[in-house]
């Protein structure tokens, strides 16, 4: 690639890899996180289910219930998945 | 009639008040630390001396003090809740650090969290150079609105620090006269005050810290003030700082940052004083409490200091490599390295069935067992009691007595009976392995920066130095001994030493300029 004066490369990177649930994250920590900026209200609805009210910097809590719910359904599954090193019960199979 | 001056110092465990009058006549009292009201132990502490001794507020002529309580307000994240103002871009540099991990590789270490969260790390546009140039100046309406912001959002305290401020601190005074003109009363540090020196996340995080526990140590300085006033003591206060000199409770209440490792200083100043007097000029100090265990070296007499440290860090020592643990604050202090190894310390069998002893202590709430006040768990100086190296009926000269049956029951059904070992073997496997980790502390202070502690005599204070002190001599092939007097209150009686009538004050300043053979002698001298 040849870059000239003036040009702009922007390269964006993945933050990092997640740590368990999205959907078990305290709803507290994901209103942090939002107030922190580290994620949008948008990424706390759609990813965490959670429902972050900015003006008032608190949690609907029935709607982030109601979310929760929905992207859990809308999975088809109720547990993580992991990676398994034996395979018990011949999931590969 | 004599007149006494008074030490008092507050640890994690126990506060300990002194009294001495210039002919060595010596009145202590030990009694357990209030944590929710520090400045009140004191107080009830000198008290009890008095209606012991019928001594009465005019014999006390200075009150000398060492406390923990700006250092606890940070390890227990309980300090003010404090605004941080900067310039555009340099958001996170308490975030970001310096790079630095305790452990490398290690997936599972968690940075302490910022003592200034996101979202109360507010930016302004402007640009000072290196050499103090305005580039950017100031936008004035920006940073009304910013602190504006910062007020909304409820702030007891605001830190300002601007990238190179250090060279002309003159949009540092602009955001601050906007604070006092908004928010008069507004408690406000601005970094170029509290360190005028070159690197942004040294002088951002020193001048956090500082605002932090400000509110915490004047409070707590005009309630113990106070609480002598009401005691009708007019005896002036001074404070220990962290570099080993006096600080009048004025300044400490302004600059709490040099009061952070107030308790500690004073009791390798004490082991100075009295290495020279002893004609000791070669020490190791071992100071071991109810929570942590501390060394430090004196070498020709001479404290070892360090220009800057860390808070909280665990482990902590001077070596750059080992750092990035705690909150780093760049201010002289006396050169310590700290485990978490005490009196208290939680003795317990891990998953790989081992033995193991600490980090968690059990303070002075709920204590070892033998101290039979409700903990449940077998500590270090329960091992210390079945091996009969703590006396059950003498501990504080008597005043607290102990338990030792409980100690054995539960020392025997949760350690010893699952080790299947017997009760005095498991206890002595607990009291080698407190040894051995606080021989980390030892060896980092000498071994690790090319010292051998075989030339060095060992000083052992603090409640429970003694007890270790001659098994990790044994085990470092340390020739001497010495255990002050009264070690358990050493700490106490350090703050009447010599040495400790001096009030050290630093200042520091950054000077940018190219090194020349016309300027080389000059250099730093005006």
């Amino acid at each position: 690639m040849t870059m000239k004066r003036g040009d702009v490369l922007r390269h964006e990177l993945a933050g990092a890899a997640g740590w368990g649930d999205p959907l078990e994250r305290d709803p507290n920590a994901v209103l942090r996180d939002v107030r922190n900026e580290m994620i949008s209200v948008d990424t706390a609805r759609k990813d965490y289910g959670v429902a972050v009210d900015i003006d008032t910097w608190s949690i609907d809590e029935s709607e982030t219930k109601k979310l929760r719910k929905a992207i859990e359904q809308a999975r088809g599954w109720t547990e993580v998945p992991s990676v398994l090193r034996e395979d018990p019960a011949g999931l590969a199979s | 009639m004599s007149k006494y001056r008074v030490g008092a110092d507050i640890g994690g465990t126990f506060t300990d008040i002194v009294f001495l009058d210039s002919d060595g006549r010596l009145h202590t009292k030990k009694i357990s630390s209030n944590v929710s009201d520090y400045a009140k132990a004191i107080i009830d502490g000198i008290e009890q001396v008095f209606s012991d001794t019928g001594l009465t507020a005019e014999d006390v002529t200075e009150i000398l003090h060492g406390t923990t309580v700006a250092s606890n307000a940070i390890l227990e994240l309980k300090g003010a809740r404090t605004g941080l103002i900067t310039t555009k871009g340099f958001r996170d540099v308490l975030e970001i650090r310096n790079l630095r991990m305790p452990r490398l590789y290690d997936l599972a270490w968690e940075k302490p969290p910022t003592l200034v969260e996101r979202y109360l790390r507010l930016v302004v546009d402007e640009r000072i150079n290196v050499r103090g140039e305005i580039r950017h100046p100031l936008d004035v309406t920006e940073a009304e609105s910013v602190v504006d912001q910062l007020l909304d959002e409820g702030v007891e305290a605001i830190a300002i620090c601007l990238l190179n401020s250090f060279a002309n601190p003159r949009h540092e005074h602009q955001i601050r006269d906007i604070v006092k003109s908004r928010a008069p009363n507004m408690l406000c540090c601005i970094s170029h005050d509290v360190l005028p020196e070159i690197k942004e996340y040294e002088r951002t995080s020193t001048t956090v810290i500082n605002t932090y526990v400000l509110p915490i140590v004047a409070r707590y300085l005009s309630s113990l003030r106070q609480g002598l006033d009401d005691q009708s003591i007019s005896a002036p206060l001074w404070l220990m700082q962290s570099n080993g000199g006096l600080t009048t409770s004025r300044d400490a209440s302004e600059r709490p940052m040099n009061i952070i490792e107030s308790g500690p200083a004073g009791g390798v100043i004490g082991a100075q004083a009295l290495g020279k007097h002893l004609g000791l000029s070669d020490i190791i100090t071992f100071d071991m409490g109810g929570t942590t265990a501390k060394a430090s070296l004196i070498e020709n007499n001479e404290v070892t200091r360090s220009q800057e440290y860390q808070v909280g860090g665990g482990i902590m020592m001077g070596s750059r490599l080992l750092t990035g643990a705690g909150y780093m604050l760049k201010v002289p202090a006396i050169d310590l390295a700290e485990v978490g190894a005490g009196g208290g310390s939680i003795v317990s069998i891990d998953a790989g069935g081992s033995l193991q002893v600490g980090p968690e202590s059990a303070g002075a709430e709920p204590g070892p067992l033998c101290y039979d006040i409700g903990g449940t768990q077998p500590t270090v100086t329960d091992a210390n009691v079945i091996l009969g190296y703590i006396n059950p009926d003498y501990l504080v000269g008597g005043a607290v007595k102990l338990n030792p049956d409980k100690a054995k029951s539960v020392f025997n059904d949760s350690i010893a009976g699952p080790m299947n070992l017997s009760l005095e073997h498991a206890a002595y496997g607990a009291y080698q392995i407190a040894a051995s980790n606080m021989m980390r502390a030892i060896k980092a202070v000498s071994t690790e920066r090319g010292r051998d502690p075989r030339n060095y005599t060992l000083f052992a204070f603090g409640g429970n130095g003694p007890v270790f002190a001659s098994a990790m001599a044994d085990a470092l092939q340390m020739k001497s001994i010495v255990v002050p007097p009264s070690p358990g209150l050493f700490l106490r009686l350090a703050c009447f030493t010599p040495m400790s009538n001096i009030i050290i004050h630093g200042r520091f300043d950054s000077l940018c300029v190219p090194l020349t053979s016309h300027n080389s002698r000059t250099i730093g001298t005006n």
